[in-house]
This record gives structure tokens, sequence and C-alpha cells, in this order.
């Protein structure tokens, strides 16, 4: 049971903090290496079940587009394919910053750690803050379903035989599969300013590079979905046919 | 705790390759592709999706165990798709299967427009 001791009340290490030396081992584990590797694998698992949750809207996303392209090509030049542009940008960057807290973590430099963790949280924050001007951009042209949504006049007479119900699910998709992004996005800030705060406070054993490299595949998965997002719900081509 | 360190270099070698990626999906997206327009902007975002597991998420390092977690999501994530595809596309193709539902208990046997191939079109109702 010996291994259940934090290092630092070892008479050897009173007075200093475990915060630079190997991370504490939990019973359960044979090594450090291999308790590293669980907690590795279980975030690889959570994120399989991730991919099948985000799966499910890009199913539905699928089949409606295949049973009516015209209205969803429609219905997405509505969207600012520049203003997703800087926001893809905007997430990219944040991946580089995780990354390199990642890397910060892996080289126990703590101050690193810190400053590229904050970096990541304030990109994170400046998408959503993107994202909100595009939702009330969407709102003040009533393109929000259930909130006095009406297909807009131009588009009713390029196409007057549209399905108006498809059109509006184009809208229903793209705020259920935007909104689910940016609820994990907002999840994400949280673990990150967590990560940070518990880093600068020197919380973790081994610089918390577990923790930190865990929290950085969470944030790099959120970046991966909006990967997709973007093409799928911005950039149906001007040259589809309907 | 002995793990691959990759250099601030490749990282941010990485976020260019996605930066020109992104800009590429972007351009592809103006020019007259037709129906090579929706693969052309999934295979962009693949190679993007690929090169952020391989790099930023350490998969290219990572036990091979992991590799096959993420494989097989999508692997699954394959079939959903193609299972869904597969029921929409076909919708209509077989219009008699509504002929052999059961009726006050016993089978019908299948009816005239069945056999003389009138089922391939869509009923007009």
């Amino acid at each position: 049971m010996e291994t259940l001791t934090p290092r630092s009340s070892n008479p050897a290490h009173v007075g200093r903090s475990n915060y630079d030396e190997e991370p504490i081992l939990g019973v359960q584990f044979d090594d450090v290496e291999q308790q590293h590797e669980s907690s590795i694998m279980g975030m690889w698992l959570f994120l399989s079940t991730e991919i099948m949750f985000f799966g499910g809207l890009i199913g539905a996303y699928t089949i409606y587009r295949f049973m009516s392209p015209g209205e969803f090509a429609l219905a997405s030049h509505h969207q600012n394919v520049p203003l997703g542009a800087f926001n893809t940008v905007v997430l990219l960057a944040s991946s580089l910053t995780m990354a390199l807290g990642v890397r910060a973590a892996q080289l126990h430099d703590h101050r690193a750690i810190v400053r590229w963790l904050i970096l990541t949280a304030i990109f994170g924050t400046m998408f959503l803050g993107v994202k909100a001007i595009e939702y009330t951009t969407d709102y003040r042209e009533h393109l929000i379903p259930a909130m006095g949504f009406q297909v807009p006049a131009e588009d009713l007479e390029k196409m007057p035989d549209m399905n108006v119900g498809r059109y509006q699910m184009y809208y229903v998709l793209y705020f259920f599969m935007t909104g689910l992004h940016a609820i994990h996005l907002i999840i994400g800030i949280g673990l990150v300013l967590v990560m940070a705060y518990l880093s600068w406070r020197h919380w973790f054993s081994g610089a918390g590079e577990t923790q930190i490299d865990v929290t950085g595949l969470y944030w790099h998965f959120i970046d991966i979905v909006w990967v997709f997002l973007y093409p799928l719900l911005y950039l149906i081509s001007a040259h589809a046919s309907s | 705790m002995k793990h691959h360190v990759m250099p601030i270099r490749t990282n941010v070698e990485i976020f260019i390759i996605l930066l020109v990626l992104l800009f590429a999906t972007i351009g592809a997206n103006f020019m007259p592709l037709g129906v090579l327009h929706f693969p052309v902007a999934m295979l962009f975002a693949t190679i993007k999706a690929v090169l952020i597991f391989m790099f930023f998420m350490h998969l290219k390092y990572s036990h091979r165990y992991n590799k096959v977690v993420v494989v097989a999501s999508f692997l699954f994530l394959g079939i959903l798709l193609v299972f869904f595809m597969n029921d929409y596309v076909s919708r209509g193709w077989f219009r008699g299967y509504t002929d052999y539902l059961p009726v006050s208990g016993v089978a019908t046997r299948p009816t005239e427009s069945t056999s003389t191939g009138a089922h391939l079109t869509r009923p007009e109702a």
C-alpha cells in the first residue's frame, strides 16, 4: 500500500513539492507509464463515442442533403463564408497552442504550460464570440427554426417549387450541429482553464503531463469536428446543381 | 516518463499545412467542379483531420491500440452512413413489399403488379 502515499509526505521530501517529480502512482497500476497509457486510451475510447454522437447528426444531414440538394444549396448561401473561414483559422490556431501546451507539460515547463493553455482558452472564446455574431445575424434574418422562421423571398423566387420544410431542415441541422459543437467548446474552455489554474498552483505531480495530454486530445477532437462542419454547412458550392 | 516530444518547428509546420488546406477547400468551393465538388471538399477535410490526429494528437507516436480505437470508430461511422444511404437511395425500388404483409393473419401472394414489373414505377398516390 506504500504506493498510495503521496511522495510529499515521505520524510525525504518534506517541504518539497512533488510537482516536478514522477507522477504519484495509483495502486492499480504497474508503473507510471502504464498509468499514463490507460488515461490516454480512456480518452480515445470516449472520443470514439463522440464520433458516433456527431456521426448521428452527420447521418441525418447526409440523408436530407441527398433528398433535397437544391434547398440545401440555397439555404447555405446565407452563411457568411469569410467569417466561417476566420473561425476555422482561430480554431486551428487554438489547436496549435494546445499542442504547444502539451509539449510544455512533457518538458515540465510550468510557466509555458500556463501561457499556452490561457492562449488556447482565449482562441476558444474568440470562436464562440464570432459564432454569437453569426447567430445574431440569423435571428435578424428570421433564419432560426421555431423562432419566427421565414424562407427569404429571393430564395422562393429562385426556386418556386421548393420544399419549404427541407429548406428549414438545413437550419435545424445547422443549429443542432454548430450548437452541439459550441457546447463541447464551452466544456473544453472550462477544462483548459482549470488545467491552467492547477498548473499555476503546482497542484499536479509529474507536471500534470497526463492530465494536460488528455485535455489536449479532447480539444483537438473539437477542432476535427469543426474541420468537417465547415465545408458541410458553409461550402455547399455555388455551382451545385439543384 | 519518456514520451516523444515534437519540436515547435514541426507543430508550426503542421499548422501552416492545415491553413493551406483550409484555403484550398474554400478555393475549390468556387471552382466549377460539378459533382466532384462534394468529394473534393470531404477529401481536404479528411486530410486535415488525419494531420491533426497524427501530429497534434500524437497518434503517430501513440500505442497501436489507440490507432485501433480511432480506425474502428470511423469504420463504424462509415457503416452507419452506408446503410443510411442504402436505405434511402433504394426506397421505391421494390414497391411490392406491402403485398406480402399479412392480412387477417395470412400472408398474401404477390399481386399482378409485382409480377408484371409495374411495381418498378412509383405509385401515383
